[in-house]
């Protein structure tokens, strides 16, 4: 569905984007995820053919080269801005029209496709109000009812979530797994890792225009998870203990902190229970035992250094 | 007990200062504009040498006219660049959302509008400062009294007092910078010269209060040393070059001149400190103006009053043509300009055409009445204020187009929809050409009003001592074709200035200035060469006025053609020359529009977009899992 191979985008001497290739198989929804100016924006506008100045072996949509026909890939691509790109002179009603003419779609068939595009947003009720009286999560989802109106194969979602409040954000993600469930391509940018978590079924990280890794998140996560952290107190002495832990087969590091002994575990050579068990089979009283999560963030915050381009 | 120490600080003042000086341009401007200033200094003294080669020493004693022209250029560029420098000083704070932190500071209202003031004063005293080696050499040269020296300084200060001061007030009163701007201009001419208009019109009975006044003064002992009896004299209240030129000629000796001009003066101080106070009152109060569409809201309280007056016993409410609301058909761009901006719905265009065309109409009428001379000084002024309004509406409609799609951040989305460049192009101008057709209305009225003048003129008086005014059908065919070249030229050339500039503000801006130099940059070049070479065979290059397109629209109304020899010669060269711009403005707009606005265009296939790089420069952990 979506191939990129050897992505360059330079701002006269700024490297925004530094050779990144990744590709994306139809159905899937791949999460962009990287702190601000590492590149995510530039690439998704590479691929919206916003993007002019850029070097590459390829960028293709199903097959098509964005460079060779921009016009083509317009058809098949929704693209929704960091910010609303909503036009406050205009109602809920004419702004889809006004899109709805833009990408061609008989004049028969606009009425049906506002009217059904407008449900799935959940914004019927709206659709005769001014769009600039609109909260920011309604103008959100009128931006995403917007991209859906083609029936565009895949979508790019720039920060779909950014700047607003919790409920709204929660709606925008229910719509997006809705999206999700109707088998669409989706491309999305966030900073919030929690929801791109619950959303996404692969991952690629960027920073400073270099992907730090890309993939599956279980195999992200296994791939992290080979190093877990286990967190354990010991009643009494721990000294002795932490020598016998360390000697087990699959325990990379042990580390003797404040209160509690931090366990570096290689989970493929040694499972969590199995260290549980294996630490109660040397006598000592375990009060705490806790495996570091492996959410999202760990990945992020394990993965990044906090450069920028 | 800690002492309160108290400190002097200017921090606003010290933040404007520091921003200048990090900015590029300000040094280019300034550059460019001693090059300008300097050079215009320059030949005028190769003009006043070439006039004494044989005595080089009779140059001495000739350094007024050095000295007079400087100070003239300096009051010019005053009046041209300060209002430009200023308008922007809150309303960019404003446009920035950057006021309402500054009033939360320790900074009271008027402490920001003085530093503001101050800041801009300094940008424009940087430039003024730039002229004082020239007024040393013409003072070293002689002929200069000391009395027009300090007199010279001394207007040339208030003058910039008081201007800075205006662009202040309506940078505080208006919302945004282009409004200001406009503001600014507007309002300084109506102070400058609209006593003068009022006056010899007698509006209000103001010339009868003048006349009145001029006798109380004429009979005061202390006044009537200073005042001459012209009436006209009080017109120029606000104009210092006026008092200037006025007391340079002053027959009561060096202290007089300065305590005249000292005292004519007083007014143009005082309108300064009023400027300032107004400037401080508006500050807080219009300093969160809700973003709104000043034209169209007026619009919509005139549907108001309107419907409310239709609202009566007789008629009852009744429409009989009432708003549908169309829904966008298969050129959606062109459907919103047209239906939902001010400047391009059919119901509120006619309303600017009857703003217009009712008092041309009654002004063609009342000058056909009066007028004893087939060229018609009224309804030319009357013809370069509609172009003037032409130019003006166009621009700020025109660049607005793309730049406004930029400033509401909806350009991105349109530019990912399948229509081509092209076409957004010309659905975009299409409110503009709507807007178009109702200037050319009033544009074709005085055209014809004028062609039938000199018709009717010639029937009468076949004699006339300026044959060209006489020639009625060279005027309309070379109006006809002005108009018809010139507006959509303008349209093009503001389009592509709109893509060209990221904000909105700052298109406008460009514009308007790249308009106004463009009409007059051709006379300030051709001066210099006239002065460097004085030998130059003037005929040669007579058509170089034709390079400011102002030039034929002012020629052809005044009916100069006498160096021509011809009106149709004229005619041909500035078809040929803006008939070539407005090709070269609508290629360059619908041609590259795509990479103008920084979208991959169709005919962008054959960019090559290899990186160079060989993949192997890939960092490792990019690599596919």
């Amino acid at each position: 569905m979506v191939e990129v191979k050897n992505l360059w985008v330079r701002y006269g001497k700024y490297e925004a984007v530094k050779g990144i290739s990744f590709s994306i198989p139809k159905g899937e929804v791949f999460g962009f995820i990287g702190p601000n100016g590492a590149g995510k924006s530039s690439t998704i506008k590479v691929l919206a053919t916003l993007q002019r100045d850029f070097e590459c072996d390829a960028v293709k949509i199903n097959g098509i080269s964005v460079n060779k026909a921009p016009h083509l890939i317009r058809e098949m691509i929704g693209y929704m801005p960091d910010f609303f790109g909503v036009y406050e002179d205009l109602t809920a009603r004419e702004y889809l029209h006004f899109f709805a003419a833009a990408y061609r779609i008989n004049k028969s068939r606009r009425k049906v496709i506002v009217d059904d595009v407008l449900q799935l947003t959940d914004l019927t009720e709206k659709i005769d109000a001014p769009v600039d009286s609109l909260s920011r999560g309604m103008k959100q989802r009128l931006a995403l009812a917007r991209v859906l109106l083609h029936d565009p194969d895949l979508l790019l979602l720039d920060e779909p979530a950014s700047g607003l409040d919790p409920r709204a954000r929660i709606e925008v993600r229910e719509l997006l797994v809705a999206l999700k469930e109707m088998g669409k391509t989706i491309i999305i940018s966030s900073h919030i890792l929690h929801e791109l978590s619950q959303l996404c079924t692969s991952i690629g990280i960027i920073e400073a225009g270099k992907f730090v890794t890309q993939g599956p998140l279980d195999h992200i996560y296994k791939r992290l998870e080979l190093s877990r952290v286990v967190h354990v107190q010991i009643v009494g002495e721990m000294n002795g203990v932490c020598q016998k832990i360390e000697n087990m087969n699959g325990v990379k590091s042990v580390s003797v902190q404040a209160d509690r002994l931090a366990i570096q575990l290689q989970e493929d050579q040694l499972a969590v229970e199995d260290l549980h068990a294996q630490i109660a089979a040397t006598g000592a009283k375990i009060r705490m035992f806790q495996a570091e999560a492996m959410d999202m963030e760990t990945v992020f915050m394990k993965l990044t250094e906090g450069k920028t381009a | 007990m800690k002492r309160r120490i108290f400190q002097f600080s200017l921090p606003l003042l010290s933040k404007e200062l520091a921003e200048m000086a990090n900015r590029r341009r300000t040094y280019i401007i300034r550059t460019i504009y001693a090059l300008l200033f300097l050079g215009c200094v320059g030949f005028i003294y190769i003009d006043l040498m070439s006039g004494v080669r044989n005595n080089p020493m009779a140059i001495l004693g000739r350094g007024r006219e050095i000295f007079e022209s400087m100070i003239y250029l300096q009051f010019v560029a005053i009046y041209l660049f300060l209002p430009a420098i200023t308008c922007g000083v809150i309303t960019q704070e404003k446009e920035r959302n950057s006021l309402g932190l500054l009033l939360i500071t320790r900074l009271s209202p008027s402490t920001i509008i003085l530093e503001k003031y101050l800041g801009r004063l300094i940008t424009m005293v940087t430039f003024l400062m730039l002229g004082l080696p020239i007024l040393a050499f013409a003072y070293s040269l002689g002929g200069v009294s000391p009395a027009m020296f300090i007199n010279g300084l001394w207007l040339l200060t208030i003058t910039m007092f008081q201007i800075a001061a205006l662009g202040v007030l309506c940078s505080s009163f208006f919302r945004t910078t282009v409004a200001a701007f406009i503001a600014t201009y507007i309002f300084g001419l109506l102070i400058l010269f609209g006593p003068s208009i009022a006056y010899e019109l007698n509006l209000f009975f103001y010339g009868d209060y003048i006349r009145l006044m001029a006798q109380v003064l004429k009979t005061n002992p202390f006044w009537s040393n200073y005042f001459s009896g012209r009436e006209r004299d009080l017109n120029y209240l606000f104009f210092a070059p006026y008092w200037l030129d006025r007391f340079g000629r002053f027959a009561g000796g060096g202290i007089g001149a300065i305590v005249g001009v000292f005292l004519f003066s007083i007014p143009i101080l005082l309108s300064t400190f009023l400027f300032l106070i107004f400037a401080h009152y508006f500050l807080v109060r219009r300093a969160f103006l809700p973003a709104k569409n000043l034209l169209l809201n007026i619009f919509k309280n005139l549907d108001r009053l309107f419907s409310k007056i239709n609202n009566n016993r007789v008629t009852r409410g009744v429409v009989l043509i009432k708003d549908q609301v169309h829904l966008p058909d298969n050129d959606p761009i062109a459907w919103r300009e047209t239906s939902k901006k001010s400047l391009g719905t059919v119901r509120y265009l006619f309303r600017i055409l009857v703003l217009l065309e009712v008092p041309v109409l009654l002004l063609c009428l009342l000058i056909a009445s009066s007028s004893p001379a087939a060229v018609v000084p009224g309804a030319v002024i009357l013809l370069w204020l509609v172009w003037g309004l032409s130019v003006l509406l166009l621009a700020v409609s025109a660049t607005s187009l793309i730049s406004g799609e930029r400033s509401h951040e909806t350009l991105d989305v349109l530019l990912t929809t399948p229509i081509s460049g092209t076409q957004l192009l010309e659905q975009k101008i299409a409110g503009v050409k709507r807007l178009c057709l109702v200037l050319l209305i009033p544009l074709l009225t005085i055209v014809f009003f004028e062609s039938w003048w000199r018709w009717e003129y010639a029937q009468i008086n076949p004699h006339n001592r300026n044959e060209y005014a006489l020639q009625w059908l060279p005027y309309l065919i070379g109006s006809l074709l002005t108009i018809g070249i010139y507006l959509p030229m303008l349209i093009y050339l503001f389009c592509w200035i709109g893509m060209k500039v990221k904000s909105q503000t700052k298109a406008i801006l460009s514009a308007l200035g790249a308009i106004i130099i463009w009409c007059i940059l051709p006379f300030i070049l051709a001066f210099p060469i006239f002065i460097m070479y004085p030998s130059f065979n003037e005929d040669s290059i007579i058509y170089g006025v034709f390079l400011s397109p102002a030039s034929y629209i002012v020629l052809n109304e005044i009916a100069e053609f006498h160096e021509f020899g011809s009106a149709w010669g004229p005619l041909v060269v500035n078809t040929f020359i803006y008939g070539g711009c407005y090709l070269l403005f609508r290629s360059q707009c619908r041609n590259h529009i795509d990479e103008k606005l920084g979208r991959l265009g169709d005919g962008d296939a054959d960019l090559s977009r290899s990186p160079g790089i060989s993949l192997g420069n890939q960092p490792l952990l990019s690599s596919k899992s």
